[in-house]
């Protein structure tokens, strides 16, 4: 137990100095990993400058140009390398575009869910009693809520936007958190050197700063990788059910969700939007599993 | 000799009770009627089996829990009657030296926030006096200087102590309680640990209750020591008295579980090997609570509970019958 928790912060330690290097070794072991952050940088890359990569407009109607196949089909474009839709847009250039409000939403509700959560999970969990009681049966109801049943009723009563759509994930999102940081600040403040700070007096408020909240943030970053992965296909399942992102701003959700009527002919339109999707998650997931394997002594496998 | 902390009467119920239709209420009594003086600049010696209560009256010395009952006198205050912000400031003349040195320090912190954090709280220092604060403590407890700006995972446990020891003496505490400072250590640093205490001490003239499990660690630094057992104090006395003349069976059989660096002495040690386990404090034997454990138990030891007196001068015991010839450690 010991040796690993000395592994565990040995790593955080060494990385605010500066150390890269070992953070670069340790990512280099893990096949998974690398792969997982290769994923992820190229589609933060992909949608920072998805103006200069993308091939067309994205929302260029071409209506000579309507429902062509892949280039390496019959039929199909070198111009339009993975085929137009039923308007004749280019479907690259709509995922390439795709990625920028799919990131956002993803990591803007994250945020969001976990600024709320661990605020929760820290008052909660530090000062006990009644007020976690409290919280806790909140967290409990709000679990028990169908997230999406929410996220449709509430998106329907505000009207879909993204700006909607992140607060409604965020507030969905936030209970996780705030349950896994209770866990945590229980078992840290019977740890001494909490004990310790009280005995000597320091105020309430510096002891959560400075004594709880920098030791949970590392449990904190594993769950919200994945969950950024777990909120891209909740967006992607809201703007195909047309509460998401609403058109001209493109979605993967939204392409998957013009391709609808023309998928028993036409695969294209639904298979790679479907396959960047599922690339992205993948990618979140592993580049996830990974930084619990470096950051969390307890999922350690020695 | 001035008193600088008195105890007296002090306990700590838990209630364990299991389950609300239960009408009778079940407490764990982990301190149980417990009364002490100690003297400016001495040393206090708790020490006791574990679960007899001495790091639970450390803690509530150090009101981190709250009594069930009883005073404990600091400075001629009742702590409990002091305002949340009173205590507070009270706080800084009394620190506290843990026995885990891994989880006594946030791994997050660099010996140098965490030895100035005490400073932080109670003073108002400029940044250049912080620093010149927080090395001169460094060198008070040995520690090099270049490790300032290191994390308290780069240390061995004995480093990780002197932090933890220049964090408790950061204010120059009037008091400080020390629970089982050296029972995580190697032995070879158990006695660097020790010496630097007693040494610290010397110098800052500071008054030590000093807890732990077991008698060799407590000898060497204490001048009074006090013997637990399940919740109450057992045997109190000088440090010589108790090593020469115990007068509780089990303050003998204590010693008799000193080992001996000598195997003739060994040998001709005839003390009391003390048999089974200490019994649950949810469920205290009745009369003198040790009685099921005690090779001298007599019918009145069952039915009432001994009293805590003076049997001699600066020698209390809470015995029917206090041992006539307490066989103590052999004298070197």
């Amino acid at each position: 137990m010991e040796s690993k928790e000395n592994q565990w912060s040995d790593v955080l330690v060494k990385s605010k100095q500066g150390h890269l290097k070992r953070w670069l070794r340790l990512l280099l072991k893990s096949k998974t990993g690398t792969i997982g952050l290769l994923i992820v940088l190229l589609i933060i890359f992909i949608a920072i400058f998805a103006k200069l990569l993308a091939p067309h407009d994205p929302n260029q109607i071409n209506a000579a140009m309507m429902l062509k196949p892949p280039a390496w089909v019959e039929g199909g474009d070198t111009d339009y390398i993975l085929g137009t839709d039923n308007l004749g847009r280019d479907i690259l250039s709509r995922i390439i575009y795709g990625s920028q409000i799919s990131l956002v939403v993803g990591v803007a509700s994250v945020i969001l869910a976990g600024i709320i959560g661990i605020f929760i999970g820290l008052v909660s969990g530090f000062y006990g009693g009644f007020l976690d009681n409290i919280l806790m049966r909140i967290v409990d109801s709000f679990l028990a809520i169908p997230t999406i049943l929410f996220a449709l009723v509430i998106l329907t009563v505000f009207g879909p936007s993204a700006l909607t759509l992140i607060v409604v994930l965020g507030v969905t999102n936030w209970v996780q958190y705030a349950r896994l940081i209770r866990g945590e600040v229980l078992s840290l403040k019977e740890r001494e050197f909490v004990r310790a700070a009280r005995s000597m007096g320091v105020r309430d408020h510096k002891i959560i700063l400075k004594h709880l909240l920098p030791n949970v943030i590392s449990p904190f970053i594993v769950i919200s990788t994945l969950s950024v992965a777990t909120t891209i296909i909740l967006e992607a399942s809201l703007s195909f059910l047309g509460l998401g992102i609403q058109p001209p701003t493109i979605s993967w959700g939204g392409i998957l969700s013009d391709g609808r009527d023309y998928v028993a002919t036409s695969w294209w339109l639904a298979a790679f939007p479907g396959l960047a999707i599922t690339i992205t998650v993948l990618g979140m997931i592993f580049l996830g599993d990974w930084l619990r394997d470096v950051l969390d002594p307890r999922e350690k496998k020695v | 000799m001035t008193v600088i902390l008195s105890v007296r009467g002090l306990k700590k119920y838990f209630d364990v009770t299991e389950g609300w239709w239960k009408k009778e209420k079940q407490y764990l009594k982990a301190v149980d009627h417990i009364s002490f003086d100690v003297n400016h600049g001495e040393t206090l010696g708790i020490v006791g089996e574990s679960g007899c209560g001495k790091s639970t009256t450390g803690n509530l010395i150090m009101q981190l829990l709250e009594k069930t009952e009883g005073e404990i006198i600091f400075q001629g205050v009742d702590l409990s009657t002091l305002s949340k912000q009173q205590l507070r400031k009270k706080r800084a003349e009394m620190q506290m030296i843990f026995q885990d040195p891994f989880s006594s320090l946030n791994p997050r912190m660099k010996v140098f926030d965490i030895i100035a954090e005490p400073l932080l709280t109670h003073l108002n220092l400029s940044s250049e006096k912080l620093k010149e604060e927080v090395l001169s403590l460094m060198d008070q407890v040995g520690l090099d200087r270049s490790y300032i700006h290191r994390y308290p995972h780069e240390f061995s446990g004995g480093q990780r102590q002197r932090i933890g020891i220049a964090r408790a003496i950061a204010l120059q505490p009037k008091l400080i309680i020390c629970d089982e400072p050296v029972s995580a250590l190697d032995v070879s640093i158990q006695s660097q640990i020790l010496n630097l205490m007693s040494k610290l001490q010397k110098e800052l003239r500071l008054t030590f209750i000093f807890i732990a499990h077991g008698l060799p660690a407590v000898k060497y630094i204490s001048d009074k020591i006090a013997v637990m057992y399940l919740g109450k104090i057992v045997e109190l006395t000088t440090k010589e008295k108790l090593f020469s003349k115990p007068l509780h069976p089990y303050t003998e059989g204590l010693l008799s579980a000193v080992p001996l660096p000598d195997p003739m002495l060994r040998n001709k040690k005839d003390g009391v090997i003390l048999e089974g386990d200490i019994p649950s404090p949810t469920n205290i034997p009745s009369g003198c609570r040790f009685h099921p454990r005690c090779p001298h138990a007599q019918e009145k030891c069952k039915n009432e509970e001994p009293t805590f007196i003076a049997h001699e001068e600066e020698h209390y015991v809470a015995c029917h019958f206090p041992l006539k010839e307490g066989v103590g450690v052999l004298e070197k």
